[in-house]
């Protein structure tokens, strides 16, 4: 007899004092000070709970969080390349889906969330990204958005803005803008490809309430969810590392990071 | 077969009852450590794959060797050494060949990693003269043709009466390699243990004159 899947279903909150006080994300890393990504992770960590598997793509969280024999995930996590995150946490999410549904394994179904770079989301990995949201996977496909690829050097991604001044795109006499195109509109673009998605939000990390929110009402959703996570950098975007939070406040409202994304919305 | 190969149980599934991490990064200075422990583990195999094979020829009926067959060595002069599924045509080859009286026999080899080196020496001392069939060439090796023909070398260095070594490319992406190219490369083989020497090191079935 085929057990029925249960899934777990996250409590939204209404302010900070009802953030979790458990760490799924505990210090022993090795990231920068003021670190945007970073502090997105522990978020997402929060509001995702104990009973959730982490998927890290190569990119910066990848690199400066594990290291042999050390690690700050007190959660289940794997690393995948940084090509493949949505096809690994495919493969996850159906091998949960038979083990409840055979007997196999006993518990609600676990949120399977990918912590995908923009390189690992929408550059490299978004062929693999695509299809988890096209097959209609249950998991979340979170983008940590720090606009470039920090890991090896702050080199120009999809998500660095007009203008960005990069490794790749340093504005010169013959370029004097330094990046010359446009970003992608990495949740449009999901939003736009994906009739089997439900919930794609974007978020920074100025705002952790909201942050939470968002990623729990796309766990919640039986289904494939986006949420774009605005992330600043202090290493790539030379900025001191005490002002994170006001350089991702000021970047909401204003800056190229409004231009390109609409505000959260569910289908 | 179920005997053999139970069903598969992963020992350390992404469970979150019991957190563990997979595939964390290593850094430059951890890859040396890592990768002697992986040598050692090496070393230890030949037990494990000796007691599987065991394991496999009690359940299954079977008398594999773990490391090296023969087939139709006594008495030989030269052999094929190959691995793989090509060994079935050599087979029909040596069966021939024996008819019309030449002193030709196949060495199977199972494992390359771990390569059984004492074990190749052992038996290749028989024999005056050992011809690799390979499907896989090494571009600008050390005999110019094949990968076997290195080990097998290599294996061969401390015998006091080596045989002679040469190599033969054949059936390279998935090709046939066809009984004529046996019969070929068993002609060769015939002169160069008669001769006690090999003309080339390495020759291509289909492209060299005399294969």
């Amino acid at each position: 007899m085929a057990k029925k899947v249960e899934t777990q279903e996250m409590e939204l909150i209404k302010g900070l004092k009802q953030v979790p006080q458990e760490e799924q994300y505990v210090p022993g890393h090795r990231t920068c000070q003021g670190c945007g990504p970073a502090l997105c992770y522990k978020l997402v960590a929060k509001a995702a709970g104990a009973n959730s598997i982490f998927l890290g793509p190569t990119g910066c969280m990848y690199v400066a969080n594990t290291s042999y024999l050390c690690t700050p995930f007190a959660m289940p996590w794997t690393h995948t390349q940084i090509t493949n995150g949505g096809a690994v946490a495919s493969g996850i999410e159906a091998a949960y889906q038979v083990l409840i549904r055979k007997g196999k394994y006993k518990g609600k179904l676990p949120n399977i969330v990918v912590m995908a770079g923009d390189g690992g989301a929408i550059d490299i990995g978004l062929q693999a990204a695509s299809g988890m949201m096209y097959r209609g996977h249950d998991a979340l496909f979170v983008m940590y958005d720090n606009e470039s690829y920090a890991n090896t050097g702050i080199q120009t991604s999809p998500m660095t803005p007009y203008g960005g001044k990069t490794t790749f795109t340093p504005p010169g006499k013959a370029i004097p803008e330094g990046k010359k195109t446009f970003p992608k509109d990495a949740a449009q673009l999901f939003i736009g490809g994906h009739p089997a998605m439900h919930y794609a939000a974007t978020a920074s990390v100025a705002y952790p309430v909201d942050l939470i929110n968002k990623v729990r009402k796309g766990l919640n959703y039986k289904g494939p969810a986006f949420v774009h996570i605005h992330s600043p950098c202090p290493k790539g975007w030379l900025f001191d590392a005490k002002k994170t939070i006001q350089v991702a406040k000021l970047s909401t409202p204003i800056s190229t990071f409004r231009r390109r994304t609409s505000p959260s919305r569910s289908i | 077969m179920d005997e053999f190969l139970p069903p598969y149980k992963s020992h350390l599934p992404l469970d979150p009852t019991k957190p563990s991490n997979h595939g964390p990064q290593i850094y430059a200075d951890q890859g040396p450590a890592i990768d002697l422990q992986r040598g050692q583990a090496m070393l230890d195999t030949p037990k494990v794959v000796e007691q599987a094979i065991a394991d496999y020829n009690k359940i299954m009926g079977r008398n594999y060797s773990p490391w090296v067959e023969e087939y139709k060595t006594d008495g030989a002069d030269y052999v094929f050494f190959l691995q793989g599924g090509h060994c079935k045509t050599a087979r029909f080859a040596v069966d021939h060949l024996r008819k019309k009286g030449a002193k030709v026999g196949l060495v199977k080899l199972r494992f390359m990693r771990p390569f059984p080196t004492e074990k190749v020496a052992e038996v290749l001392s028989k024999f005056k003269a050992v011809g690799t069939v390979e499907s896989s060439t090494s571009y600008g090796g050390a005999m110019k043709g094949g990968n076997i023909i290195h080990e097998v070398r290599a294996a061969c260095y401390d015998l006091p009466n080596r045989p002679v070594v040469t190599s033969f490319m054949s059936g390279l992406g998935g090709e046939v390699v066809e009984l004529e190219t046996f019969y070929n490369i068993a002609k060769i083989l015939d002169t160069a243990a008669k001769k006690g020497k090999v003309a080339q090191y390495v020759y291509w079935a289909g492209f060299d004159n005399d294969v």
